[in-house]
């Protein structure tokens, strides 16, 4: 039980399509959202500074003098190239079907094995 | 410039948190970056596009032909689904806050009941097929949204959705149409003190309370078609101290007596109602006043002095933005309707009610400051920005 009503969050009517490739519409709007997202979280974090700083910690001079040492600097690269993976997920799975060969044809090919009892 | 305008605090406001407030700011700001650096690319585009199309023999003689022509181009698909993205992330912020802020906002607005104007609602009420059809401009659930049993969402949600929409340029309290208009009828008809005013498509009030401000002496009422509207536009007046009445009524046919009002107003009305709709409108208007009486409908201006490529600008709001009277009503000759509703030939005109930017150099809320309102106030109008720089199309008619 909420203490508020459910306000409608779509419109009544059809969006249009602006981009002919199906699905960059939607690519598009995700992608404001995510920016809209990172805005606010440098905002927050602008605020966290500021509030900081109020209470005598200069978060953000202590954040440019922090000084890595080596296990925090691998610590930190893995985290990078864990993200680039993730980011580039897409490619890693097209990837993977370059070098296995797998495709369109091939994965019905398997549905109709599979189907008729061939494997 | 930086735009930082700040719209004024009242009680009655959606009040956002701070990552709400980073969500809205990026809406306002996501608005004016498209306006101020991808808007300005289609104009070579079009130059292009228009040249590719004659070299086929082909004349882009219609805004029907240039949006045919234009919306194949990418750079202008991106435009126009950035401007949409912008449009939705504007109002699903606000929706956010206001159920967030709903138990504060709702004993904000009880408070006010019962005082204040007047607060008209009708047990029983056809909101016209125009208004609800489709969700204009995008707003979700649209302006008579039942979604609350309280019946004051929608025009929380307007209120707070426009003034992001405006990015600010209507002033701190969203009512520089109103303003402009008063402004306008001081300089052109010094002598005219109307005692009773009425205000058509009132939504939340932004404009109609200008009126009452510039006029204490007089009796005003704004009147809508949808109740959240004007329920929350009669709680906003009573949060700013203004006493002015609310009515849920349809501009077409109003229940006010023939001759009541001195002036009948309306400010960006017309374009959200429909081609049946605006005549019945011009002989209500007619019918209220008493002779003598003063029409102005402020809204946009026709098509029939515009280019074609500029004509294509503002019109994509009718297909990208839920607007969808907003290109016939351009094509709509006002003139002959209000000539046809009984108006004195001689009065009826066109006319520029300019900005009235500059008047809020001194207020309170934050980021409007002298340079900028000036700074605004001297550009140049581009077709397809919110912004105008010269002021509001009016249109003026009186009754003898």
């Amino acid at each position: 039980m909420t203490d508020h009503p459910e306000l409608p969050r779509t419109v009544r009517g059809k969006r249009p399509e602006f981009f002919t490739t199906e699905g960059v519409d939607e690519v598009l709007s995700m992608v404001l959202v995510l920016a809209q997202e990172l805005h606010v979280v440098r905002e927050r974090l602008d605020t966290a500074e500021r509030v900081m700083t109020r209470h005598g910690i200069n978060l953000a001079a202590e954040i440019e003098a922090l000084q890595p040492d080596e296990a925090l600097l691998r610590e930190r690269e893995q985290a990078l190239q864990d993200f680039y993976g993730r980011l580039f997920q897409f490619s890693r799975q097209r990837r993977s079907e370059l070098e296995h060969k797998y495709s369109d044809r091939a994965y019905h090919e398997t549905l109709d094995k599979v189907a008729t009892g061939d494997i | 410039m930086l735009n930082v305008f700040q719209q004024a605090d009242h009680p009655v406001l959606p009040r956002a948190s701070h990552d709400e407030a980073s969500r809205q700011n990026f809406a306002k700001g996501l608005r004016g970056f498209i306006q101020r650096e991808v808007l300005p690319g289609l104009t070579p585009l079009f130059a292009k596009t228009a040249a590719e199309s004659k070299s086929l023999g082909v004349d882009l003689a219609s805004r029907h032909d240039v949006r045919k022509a234009m919306k194949t181009e990418p750079y202008f698909q991106s435009y126009a689904a950035l401007n949409r993205t912008a449009q939705e992330l504007l109002w699903l912020s606000v929706v956010d806050t206001i159920e967030r802020d709903w138990p504060r906002l709702a004993a904000e607005v009880k408070a006010r009941e019962g005082q204040g104007g007047e607060l008209r609602i009708p047990s029983a009420f056809n909101v016209p097929r125009y208004v609800t059809a489709l969700d204009i401009h995008c707003m979700p659930g649209g302006y008579a949204a039942q979604s609350d049993a309280e019946q004051f969402a929608a025009g929380a949600l307007y209120e707070r959705g426009v003034y992001l929409y405006g990015m600010g340029y209507g002033g701190p309290f969203n009512d520089g149409k109103g303003r402009s208009v008063v402004n306008y009828i001081r300089r052109t008809m010094p002598d005219f003190v109307p005692a009773r005013v009425l205000d058509m498509g009132c939504t939340v009030g932004h404009s109609t309370l200008p009126y009452k401000e510039f006029f204490p002496e007089a009796e005003v009422w704004g009147i809508d078609v949808a109740e959240p509207l004007v329920r929350y536009a009669h709680a906003r007046s009573v949060a700013l101290g203004e006493t002015v009445n609310f009515a849920q009524m349809n501009a077409e046919r109003t229940e006010f007596d023939d001759g009541s009002f001195d002036l009948v107003v309306s400010h960006i009305l017309l374009h959200e109602t429909s081609g049946k709709a605006m005549p019945r409108i011009f002989d209500e208007c007619f019918r209220l006043l008493r002779p003598g009486g003063v029409m102005i409908h402020c809204d946009l201006p026709p098509f029939d002095l515009m280019d074609p490529f500029t004509q294509f600008i503002l019109d994509n709001e009718t297909y990208y933005n839920n607007e969808p009277f907003w290109g016939a009503m351009r094509e709509m000759d006002q003139v002959a309707l209000a000539r046809k509703a009984g108006f004195d030939p001689e009065t009826i005109r066109f006319d520029t009610a300019p900005m009235v930017i500059r008047e809020y150099a001194g207020a309170e809320a934050k980021g409007y400051d002298a340079a900028k309102a000036d700074e605004l106030a001297d550009r140049e109008f581009k077709a397809g920005e919110y912004a105008p720089g010269g002021g509001w199309e009016v249109l003026i008619a009186r009754k003898s």
